[in-house]
């Protein structure tokens, strides 16, 4: 295996040799071939036009809204998480300085575990708590072709744990790379980033690249001590990606090895009173941690390779492998990771009026943890789990390909759970071409993970007089299942004019089998007040259980309007209401408010994307989020969040065709703002004022 | 690669970064491969690519329209051919150099194209685009279906094997631009009544 320190020092002088290595040679060969063809021997080619395979975003039967390479690169964000905000339907909100709480219609915490997220087809989607660690999934930005972000369902096609949406990270491919990028930014907060990119092309078929990126981050605001929150963070990063491809068949290995340095400040940490670490307790603060730094450190590299293959004008096949490790350490847990997955897909489309799509999956994990006082995992701490998929769908064109209804089906089956079902059924109806009326029914599991099938966490510590420490916790008891998703969703699509589109979506979310917290255990203890009275009855466990339902539904919009030729102005808005309801033996008392309260009930943004000429720019983005009643599942802390609008800017202005400078201002009305806060070990933070500035040079 | 060091050396660098931002898709239609990544040009555009300069060939535009010293082919819409049409900027037609331009809005089009690609974004919007063209001598192509039933004068058609085209000649000949018999021969001739149930 090779050495982090390795790979870190490998990529350098990669780019070294690279540039060293470069030819200037003439890459006309290719269309010269074709060019030495007469008219009669071109027509009689053979060729396959692979794009009608393709699907048409705005044909599509799923809410879908895509961030473009120009979105993220004019909106000014440097991060992936910050460029998720240009969705709509996706609550984006940063816990602390290197935290995201992101999700898609609704359920928003510090650990999601609704939301599928891929990077060039590599899941980032975290088992131990499920979800995503966002500060540790970056690439160059200027490198990302797109992000596609899909509201709903995407259980069928894209895989487990896809229930409320699917966020897919797409990179460029290395031949649209090429020539060395420079770009280095500076600011209050941004305090540093320097991004380095090289691409060359190896021969007619082949192209590569790689990069290097770091980034250096102040810390933000912490209101409850009126000082910084030391959650400042060191992120390094290297990548590398080669493309190769002959005639319609193409393959693509690419890799990333990171380093980042986080820290964070804990707050109201429960020491294990019965760890003789910590006795004897401290006087004014027994076993309780405040304000407290933590250093985390979080690393890992992973290769991913792809092949397609055309088989000939009606079948296609990919075959995709990745290994992804990670490795993360923390003051509440330490946890290593090494993914293996395999991916096949076929895409047939031979039978007339049908378009087949199957295919297979196999997911190796090997976890590893070490325990603390806070979360521990039960029965081993080393556990392998595997994961089998299988999926099929098929579109039917019925009437002329203005009607067509796809019907598919997801089959998974963990180590945990049995063989999870999860069909759906889509009919999408083209009244006029760039009109679209889509509607779909789909059920999607999410399968439960590490915590919640071994795991502990250590809530909460009671200390009476003339008693024993009690502790709280919350634990898995082994019996809890996959929660379920039946979506109805219904969409419309339409281009009024050339210059104008609207794109509507509604859905409802019938949630069954939620994740609920039951109290299992009680202590009785004496009475210390009043020895004489009846003895306390003190719930000093919860455990994970499935008694809930939730029902969620809204609307989300996309307005999209070209005034002029260099001006253009978009607008998103998404609404969304929550309700819950206990099953009738359930004692939860946690969950609903953070599940009713968590998301907001409206988000609106308006984006004006001006070129002034040439060589100048001027954007302007505006976002309204509304309040949260509540951010957490604790009882007693105080988690809501005021409603806020962020005004972000940025003015560009290129002296030179390859040379770009720039200035991009975020919340310049707002001196600083919470926007969620995490669960209750970390100090509460809010995001500041920031201003950078960036020069960025192609050659 | 190589091309775009070429481009910076040369002074059409600047049409080089007008196209990357352009060609950026601003319409409103996207592909959707299974998680992948883009492509560069397919071998269907590269083969499209080489058949719009060999048909060039066949075709003789107005006296009064050669006046500019070079020959512009446009894209409109979604740019499908990549950076397939790139090395034709070294090429010329009729003794003029070729230029090449992409535009993705034909309110942006500031230019008197000598022949202008369609892309099937544009789908919705063909009739209009067409109807906005009558008064010019623009060869106008593409491979949206339907496109010469539509008043197109070109259009590629996507055969069992391989690629063939249909020639709305009578069109042709209103804009004033005459198409040679060889390559009439070789193509499906449509007329605009040809035109089945528009969808």
């Amino acid at each position: 295996m090779i050495s982090q320190k390795t790979l870190m020092v490998f990529a350098p002088l990669l780019i070294l040799i690279s540039v060293m290595a470069e030819a200037t040679e003439n890459d006309t060969a290719s269309l010269d071939s074709y060019l030495d063809m007469n008219i009669e021997e071109l027509l009689s080619m053979e060729v396959t036009s692979v794009s009608k395979k393709k699907q048409r975003l705005s044909e599509s039967a799923a809410a879908i809204f895509v961030i473009t390479h120009d979105d993220i690169r004019r909106s000014g964000v440097t991060s992936i998480p910050e460029a998720l905000r240009l969705a709509p339907g996706i609550q984006v909100a940063k816990i602390d300085n290197a935290k995201w709480a992101i999700s898609s219609r609704g359920f928003n915490t510090q650990f999601v575990n609704k939301l599928l997220v891929l990077i060039d087809g590599r899941s980032v989607y975290t088992q131990s708590y499920s979800g995503v660690y966002w500060e540790d999934q970056d690439t160059l930005l200027e490198d990302v072709d797109r992000i596609e972000v899909i509201r709903g369902p995407g259980a069928t096609l894209w895989g487990a744990n896809a229930v409320n949406g699917v966020i897919n990270i797409i990179t460029k491919a290395a031949s649209e790379t090429q020539g060395s990028l420079v770009q280095v930014s500076g600011g209050n907060e941004e305090r540093v980033i320097a991004q380095l990119r090289h691409g060359i092309r190896i021969n007619d078929d082949v192209t590569a690249r790689t990069y290097l990126k770091y980034a250096d981050r102040d810390s933000s605001y912490a209101p409850d001590i009126d000082a910084s929150a030391n959650d400042d963070w060191q992120a390094r990063r290297a990548g590398f990606r080669v493309d190769g491809g002959i005639k319609n068949d193409t393959w693509t290995v690419q890799g990333d090895v990171y380093s980042n340095l986080l820290s964070q400040t804990l707050d109201n940490i429960y020491l294990d009173p019965s760890n003789p670490a910590n006795n004897p307790p401290d006087p004014v603060t027994p076993y309780r941690l405040f304000n407290t730094k933590d250093a985390i450190n979080a690393s890992g590299h992973n290769v991913l390779g792809r092949v397609n293959h055309q088989i000939n004008s009606n079948s296609h096949a990919s075959l995709q492998v990745y290994f992804d490790h990670t490795k993360r350490s923390e003051y509440i847990l330490e946890q290593e990771k090494d993914t293996f997955d395999f991916d096949f897909q076929h895409r047939y489309s031979g039978f007339n009026r049908h378009d087949i799509v199957w295919g297979l999956g196999y997911r190796r994990i090997d976890d590893h943890y070490i325990n603390s006082d806070i979360v521990t995992f039960n029965d081993s701490t080393e556990k392998t789990s595997s994961l089998i998929s299988a999926f099929i769908q098929d579109e039917i064109a019925l009437s002329e390909e203005n009607l067509r209804l796809t019907i598919g089906s997801k089959f998974e089956r963990t180590d945990f759970t049995g063989v999870e079902i999860q069909p759906s059924v889509k009919l999408l109806w083209i009244p006029a071409p760039g009109t679209t009326i889509w509607g779909s029914v789909s059920r999607a599991a999410r399968t439960p993970s590490a915590m919640e099938q071994r795991g502990s966490i250590s809530t909460g510590l009671l200390l009476l007089p003339g008693v024993d420490p009690i502790s709280f916790s919350n634990d898995a008891d082994g019996n809890f299942e996959s929660e379920y998703l039946t979506a109805y969703e219904l969409g419309f699509r339409i281009q009024p004019t050339e210059t104008t589109s609207l794109d509507i979506s509604a859905f409802y979310n019938d949630y069954s089998n939620a994740a609920s917290y039951e109290y299992n255990t009680y202590q009785i203890v004496p009475n210390p007040y009043d020895p004489a009275a009846d003895p306390l009855v003190i719930p000093s466990q919860t455990v994970f259980d499935n008694k809930m339902d939730v029902a969620s539904k809204g609307v989300e919009l996309v307005a999209d309007w070209r005034v002029v030729s260099g001006w253009r102005l978009q607008s998103t808005y998404s609404y969304l209401t929550v309700d819950t309801q206990r099953d009738a033996d359930s004692t939860d008392v946690f969950s609903r408010v953070p599940l009713e309260g968590g998301s907001p009930e409206h988000q609106a943004t308006l984006r004006s994307i001006h070129d002034i000429k040439e060589s100048m720019t001027f954007d302007l983005w505006m976002q309204y989020v509304s309040s949260l009643d509540s951010t957490t599942l604790s009882a007693t802390r105080d988690d809501s969040i005021g409603e806020y609008t962020s005004v972000n800017a940025r003015f560009a202005w290129l002296p030179k065709k390859n040379i770009e400078l720039s200035l991009v201002g975020r919340n310049l009305f707002d001196n600083r703002h919470p926007e969620f806060v995490g669960e209750y070990y970390i100090l509460r933070s809010e995001v500041e004022r920031s201003l950078y500035a960036q020069v960025k040079v192609e050659f | 690669m190589a091309i775009y060091f070429s481009a910076l050396v040369k002074s059409d660098s600047i049409l080089i970064f007008l196209r990357s931002i352009v060609s950026l898709c601003l319409t409103f239609c996207f592909f959707v491969p299974i998680a992948q990544a883009d492509e560069e040009a397919t071998a269907e555009y590269k083969l499209k690519a080489a058949l719009l300069y060999k048909l060039t060939r066949f075709v003789t535009w107005p006296e009064q329209e050669v006046k500019t010293s070079n020959f512009a082919i446009c894209v409109l819409g979604e740019n499908v051919f990549a950076d397939a049409l790139e090395p034709l900027r070294k090429r010329e037609v009729k003794n003029h150099p070729i230029e090449i331009f992409y535009f993705s809005q034909s309110e942006d089009i500031n230019q008197s194209c000598q022949l202008i690609f369609i892309s099937d974004s544009k789908k919705a919007f063909i009739r209009q685009i067409i109807q906005r063209l009558n008064n010019e001598a623009t060869l106008t192509l593409s491979d949206s279906s339907e496109f010469a039933a539509n008043g197109g004068m070109i259009e590629f058609v996507q055969g069992e094997r391989n690629i063939g085209f249909k020639i709305n000649s009578a069109k042709a000949k209103q804009a004033g631009l005459s198409i040679a018999a060889p390559l009439l021969e070789l193509a499906e001739i449509v007329g605009a009544d040809d035109r089945k149930s528009l969808k």
